[in-house]
């Protein structure tokens, strides 16, 4: 595994670790809660300011362990050759369809929820403040957790 | 549809001609890593025209004698 990857898999990490606490925060059983604004403010800082320090975090820990192992391939992890970047777009083009296809089928649930308010399905609670902002930071989170896995796919095919 | 082509090389032999050229050494050279290198000789990758210059000018010598193409 490179240097490179070694990197994805600690941010797919980190974000795995920010779905968590969102779900956590806002999830009881399968409905989302009605958090005070300042529970989702407090929530919304941690998630961000977790994602920051993790990532730097990660992205020094590579560096020194690099440095200690003195792997002289540690020296190309923060350089990006025409491969890596080629595997970097195609991972945003599927996260970028992830995106396009999630909100999607949740525009149309909603749609077909108040349209036929009979239907089958339990609706999505996902109108209120809370649900908004849980649905806007899991949408994202998400993205981009696809965007690691695909990463780390496209490393090995 | 156009039947998908694959692109052949000799980078390994010819980095065992050149003396046991490592694939870091080469990664170096080329300006690439060394990933790249295991994927375009494992023929996982198909490098772009710069790149399979590079490589060629590395060795010393002319493109087709690095590269091929299978139609």
């Amino acid at each position: 595994m490179s240097w490179t990857e070694i990197r994805t898999l600690g941010s797919l990490m980190i974000a795995i670790w920010a779905v968590w606490l969102l779900q956590t925060r806002f999830i009881d059983g399968w409905q989302v809660v009605d958090l005070p604004p300042d529970q989702m403010l407090s929530t919304y800082v941690t998630v961000i300011i977790g994602m920051i320090v993790g990532e730097i975090l990660v992205t020094t820990g590579v560096s020194i362990a690099g440095s200690v192992l003195n792997d002289a391939t540690v020296a190309s992890a923060d350089f990006e050759d025409e491969r890596d970047q080629q595997i970097e777009r195609r991972a945003g083009i599927i996260s970028h369809w992830f995106i396009i296809t999630v909100v999607n089928v949740l525009a149309l649930r909603l749609i077909m929820q108040e349209t036929y308010s009979s239907s089958v399905l339990s609706p999505l609670a996902i109108v209120s403040t809370s649900g908004i902002v849980f649905t806007l930071l899991a949408v994202l989170f998400a993205a981009h957790i696809v965007k690691m896995v695909a990463t780390l796919v496209l490393y090995r095919i | 549809m156009m039947a998908k082509g694959r692109v052949r090389n000799r980078i390994k032999v010819l980095r065992a001609e050149a003396g046991g050229m490592t694939q870091s050494q080469l990664a170096d050279a080329v300006g690439a890593t060394r990933q790249t290198i295991i994927a375009i000789e494992q023929e996982k990758y198909a490098p772009s025209l710069e790149l399979a210059f590079r490589i060629s000018l590395a060795f010393g010598v002319p493109f087709e004698a690095v590269f091929s193409f299978e139609p």
